[in-house]
Order: C-alpha cells, then structure tokens, then sequence
C-alpha cells in the first residue's frame, strides 16, 4: 500500500503537504538548481507589498543557538514589479504559488489582493499580518482579534481566492485570533511567524541587529509552535498550515499530528536545500510503516483519545 | 552550482589560529572563479546551524584550497576537519572577479587577501603579468609567496615595521602611472577600500574591484541578510544587492563603504 500524501486547502487540492515558508524561498528560482519544484506541494512567495521597500538596514540576521534572529524588513520591489519580474517565472511551475502580502493599512491589502487576484498564475493569498520587522503594519494587526477579523472579512469581499491567514506567536491567546480569521472567512491559517527576540554584541557593548529587535526562527522555536498548533486545532475547523523549526522528517509528522493539515519549511532551506524532498520521503515512509493511508488520518491524530 | 559533498584531502595548521583545508571536490572546482566562495556545511545536527561562507584561495587538480583564521565556533570546527572527512558544500557561488585590460594589481589586506592568490593563478595563466600586494601585521602571510607562480612581483607591507610601508595601500601610488590602463582588484577591510578609493579618486583609466564581506544566511539569494549599499543606474540612487549573488565582488565606484 502506498500512502496518499494528498491535502487540501480550502478549495485547493495539493499534491502533497510539504510548502516552503514566505521569505525564506523567494520565487523558488534560486533552488530550483538543487531540487526539483514540482516536488513542492506548494510555494509561497516572499512577503509582496504594495510599494517598492528598501528593508531593514545591516546587519540584518544573526545566528542565535539553533536558530536564527531575522529583520530584513520586507525589502521587495513591491506589486508592480513582483507581477512583471516574478509572475513569468511562476507560471511556468506546475505547482500552485501562493502569494504571501503585507501592508502598512488595510487599503494596502485591499489593493494587493485585487491585484493579484488579477493573476491567473496566483492561487492563493497568505496574508502577513504578523511580521514584527517593519514598524507600521503587520504585526500591530496580527495581535488584535478585532482587526483580524476585519482585514480577513475585508479581503473574503474582494476576493475568490483561497485566503491564508498568518498568525504570530507574539500574542497570549493566539487561539483567539485563529477563531477571528475562521470567523472573518479565512480559507485556513498558517502559523507560526517569527518570535520577537533581540542580540546583544558585548565587545561592541550594542544591539547586533540594525533593527534591533528580529524574528526568531529555526529549531529552536519548534515546540513553541508545535504548542501553537496544537492549541489552534482544538478552536477552529478550517485547516491549519505549520512550521517553524521544522528540519526533519520527524518534526512534519509531529506537527501534523498536532494538527497541521500541511506544513511549510522556512530556515532549513538556508541550511539544505534539499530538506523539503528528504521530508517528504521521510512522511511517506512514516505513514506506510504506520500503516496510515492518508494525510487526513495523521492530522490530529495526538489529539484523539485511545 | 553543486551541493555536494567534498573529501577532505589536507588540514594544516599554519600559524596559531590560520589554517589551510584542502578539499577534494572535483565538480566545484571545475566551476569556480576567482572572487567566487563555497558555502561549507560544517554539523550535521544543526547546531551551529547555519552554513560558513569561505573564498576559495586556490585550486590544484580536483582540489580547491580555503585559507581561514578560526575566529567562532564554525571555524573551530572546520579546523577539526582531518584527512578522509567528508563536509557539506555548496558551491562555487557569487560573481567573480571580472578581469581587465592593463596592468594588472591586486591588493590584499590580511587574510583578505586568500581570493587573490587564486586570481594570480588565472591571470598569469592568461598571460598576463601580475603585481600582487599584501599587507600583514607581522609576517604571517610570508608563505603565500610559494603558492604564487614564478614570474609574479609579489610585495608585502608590515604594520609591525618600523619605517614604510607599513599599510599595503602606502604600495599602490607607485603602481599608477597615468599613461596606461590599470585594473586593480582589491580583498581586505573596508578600511583599506576607503584608502584606495582616495588614492584613485579623479584618475582615469583606472578599474577597481573590490570583494565584499558580509554575515551571510542562504548564500544564494533568498534570505536578504547579506545586502550591500550601491548606487547604480543613471540616477546612481542607493539601492540593496545581495554580495552572495550581484557580489560579493563588486566595482568599488558603486559601492556604498561602511562609514567606520
Ligand atoms: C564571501 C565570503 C568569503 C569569506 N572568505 C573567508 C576566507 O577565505 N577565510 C576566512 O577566514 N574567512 C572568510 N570569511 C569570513 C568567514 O565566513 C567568517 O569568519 C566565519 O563565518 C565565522 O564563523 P564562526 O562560526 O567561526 O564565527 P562566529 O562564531 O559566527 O563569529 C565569530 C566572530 O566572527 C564574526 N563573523 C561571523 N561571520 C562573519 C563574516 N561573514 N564576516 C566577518 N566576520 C564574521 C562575528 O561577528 C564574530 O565576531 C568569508 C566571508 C564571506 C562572506
Ligand atoms: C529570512 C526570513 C524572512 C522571512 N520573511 C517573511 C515574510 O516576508 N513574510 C512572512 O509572512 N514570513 C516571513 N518569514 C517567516 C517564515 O515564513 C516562517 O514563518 C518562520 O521563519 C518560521 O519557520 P522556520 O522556523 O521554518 O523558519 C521569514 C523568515 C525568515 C527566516
Ligand atoms: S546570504 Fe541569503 S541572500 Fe545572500
């Protein structure tokens, strides 16, 4: 028997769980010289704004024990350029591409998601309401229910396509604004993003990030997240896409039995490249050997009784 | 660019905390150019997590070599790499010295200077002649002179030197007669690239490179940690390139030097 690694989001059927994370593949141009794409389930694109940003300045990551502080800022050539620069190579993959969009207010992702909607190439939207690198926007919606609610009930107007809603981890009830994003007719939610943390340079006796403070990500955030997940998967019923830290095969398969209907990989790639074909072989071994036969059968699967 | 695995081939400790790693890794070495890096996986657990960018200083055979100072925990544990080791790498990855008509300079500030021997390697290969300047603070790097070809005028300066020259940029306005064209590649600290961008400021006919460095992620392109300021098209605004990909060398008229 070989297991079924199908999945769904939303109204999206994909041939397998495995997504990259935003900002940390780009278009997938880069690796696409060390691992075939079409192995994807899903790309999401870096974070898309509706203005060219010149993003944080130097230095902009600093390596932290198993993991990594971040603060580029969303440097992008904003909507424009992404739709003339990037569209024509993303076409041409035979996986769906998810567009992930970021914005300073609400008219900025109104406009974002009536843009991109406009592209064929586009399949879904995530929208990034969590980056806690870019003063403005982001995270200042992410971390308020109310206004989650109200940029996904907003967005679900003006938009067929499937909406992914990204959450941070830098809230105390994160379940609560999982229920806004359901309730405002998200299509799922994909979380974690980066936790806010900071790096001092003691010789320099300064803050080592240009931004000063960064995003955490990599291993080390990984049972945080998987705590998230597994939280988020006991107050709402639209699908739930996981990750942060997750480097191995067996850190997917956790992440799915917390709940995760499809898990997206982010840092790793900085580190190898061929992490999202290894995991997926790695799943497809788990669930056989398990004698599981499909991905719906593992979701959750930590939750149930007996 | 591969991602592969290399075999070690040599580790030789050659002052206190220099080294030099010689890798077997015959699809990366028939790739690479001078200017270029590898990317070295150096834990297989993650920890440290991230990838080690380091120049390639040479190549010989199916081997490339990496002079490095052991300044962290990554290099530690690259010079705990011995003969029959297998490590992870990516590469050879980022722009290459782009070589020019002239006379041909190189400048090398400390262990900056490990691209360059490559380069002269190249350059006098193609024929042409080379004049390579290093600067050191003792006498450190006295033995790259045997890893230069014969035929080579290889210069160094001492800051530890009592009289001249003892930075390697004091070497440079002698080289620069105003009749000829001249191609200057530079590798060191910004401090250094400063001091040339001075000495060549308001000459013509003259072409500078320098090889940034800067704390790198992914190595290829996707992460924008490694960005360096440039000013670029007809407007010459400050823009962010990435030194893994549109560097890490670049032309020195565009780029942006740290202001310390
Ligand atoms: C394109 C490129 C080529 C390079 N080539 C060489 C080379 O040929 N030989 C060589 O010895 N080194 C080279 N370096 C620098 C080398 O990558 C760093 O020294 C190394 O990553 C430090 O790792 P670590 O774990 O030992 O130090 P860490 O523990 O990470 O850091 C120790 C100290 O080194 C500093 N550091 C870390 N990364 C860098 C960096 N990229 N540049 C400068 N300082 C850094 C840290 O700020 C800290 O002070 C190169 C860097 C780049 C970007
Ligand atoms: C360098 C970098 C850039 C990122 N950029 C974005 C972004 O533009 N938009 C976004 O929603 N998340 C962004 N993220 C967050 C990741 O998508 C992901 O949520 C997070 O890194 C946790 O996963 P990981 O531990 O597997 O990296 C970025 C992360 C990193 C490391
Ligand atoms: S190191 Fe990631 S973009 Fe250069």
């Amino acid at each position: 028997m070989k297991a079924d690694l199908t999945t769904k989001i939303g109204p999206i059927t994909l041939d397998n769980p495995i997504f990259t994370a935003s900002g940390t593949y780009g278009t997938g141009k880069e690796y696409s010289q060390y691992i075939s794409l079409s192995q994807l389930g899903a790309l999401v694109t870096k974070g898309v704004t509706l203005d060219y940003r010149s993003g944080n300045p130097y230095p902009r990551m600093v390596e932290t024990p198993a993991g990594i502080l971040n603060s580029i800022g969303l440097q992008n050539g904003g909507v424009d350029y992404f739709i003339k620069e990037e569209i024509p190579h993303l076409e041409k993959l035979s996986i769906p591409v998810i567009v992930n969009i970021a914005g300073r207010r609400l008219r900025d992702y109104e406009e974002l998601a009536r843009r991109l909607s406009e592209q064929p190439a586009v399949k879904g939207l995530e929208v990034n309401v969590s980056c806690p690198n870019v003063r403005e926007g982001g995270l200042a919606f992410g971390t308020n229910p109310r206004l989650v609610y109200e940029i996904t009930s907003r967005l679900r107007k003006i938009t067929q396509l499937p909406l992914i809603v990204k959450l941070t981890p830098n809230v105390s009830d994160v379940g609560q604004i999982a229920l806004s994003a359901q309730e405002g007719g998200a299509d799922a939610v994909s979380l974690i993003n980066t936790l806010l943390g900071m790096e001092v340079d003691i010789w320099k006796q300064k803050p080592i990030l240009g931004n000063i403070f960064g995003g955490l990500s990599g291993p080390a955030v990984k049972p945080v997240a998987l705590r998230m997940v597994y939280q988020v998967y006991q107050r709402i019923k639209i699908p739930i896409i996981g990750m942060g830290g997750i480097t191995r095969g067996e850190d997917a398969v956790a992440f799915m039995l917390a709940g995760a209907k499809a898990i997206a990989l982010g840092t790793v790639n900085f580190v190898n490249p061929k992490a999202p074909v290894q995991i997926k072989e790695f799943l497809l071994d788990y669930m056989e050997k398990q004698g599981i036969c499909s991905v719906e059968e593992l979701v959750g699967k930590a939750h149930r009784k007996g | 660019m591969y991602l592969t695995e290399g075999l070690i081939n040599r580790q030789e400790q050659l002052a206190q905390d220099i080294f030099l790693l010689e890798v077997l890794a015959p699809q990366v070495v028939g790739n690479a150019r001078p200017g270029q890096f590898v990317h070295l996986g150096l834990s297989t657990t993650y920890d440290p997590l991230l990838r080690r960018p380091m120049s390639i200083f040479n190549v010989d055979g199916d081997v490339f070599k990496i002079l490095y100072q052991v300044v962290g925990r990554g290099t530690r544990l690259m010079s705990q790499f011995t003969r029959g080791d297998v490590i992870d790498i990516l590469g050879p990855l980022g722009r290459c010295f782009q070589t020019h008509e002239g006379k041909q300079i190189l400048i090398g500030g400390g262990l900056g200077a490990a691209p360059l021997i490559f380069l002269t390697r190249k350059l006098w290969q193609q024929g042409y002649h080379v004049h390579l300047l290093v600067g050191m603070k003792d006498n450190e790097l006295a033995f790259l002179q045997d890893e230069v070809p014969e035929g080579c005028d290889m210069c160094f300066s001492r800051e530890s030197a009592l009289e001249s020259p003892r930075m390697v940029t004091e070497l440079l306005p002698s080289f620069l007669e105003m009749e000829e064209r001249v191609s200057i590649y530079c590798c060191g600290p910004q401090a250094m690239y400063r001091e040339i961008s001075r000495i060549c400021e308001g000459l013509e006919n003259i072409k500078a490179q320098v090889a940034v460095d800067r704390h790198m992620g992914c190595g290829v392109g996707t992460c924008l940690s490694c960005i360096v300021p440039v000013r670029r098209g007809k407007r010459r605004e400050q823009v962010y390139v990435r030194a893994c990909v549109e560097g890490p060398v670049f032309d020195l008229e565009e780029v942006v030097l740290d202001e310390s």
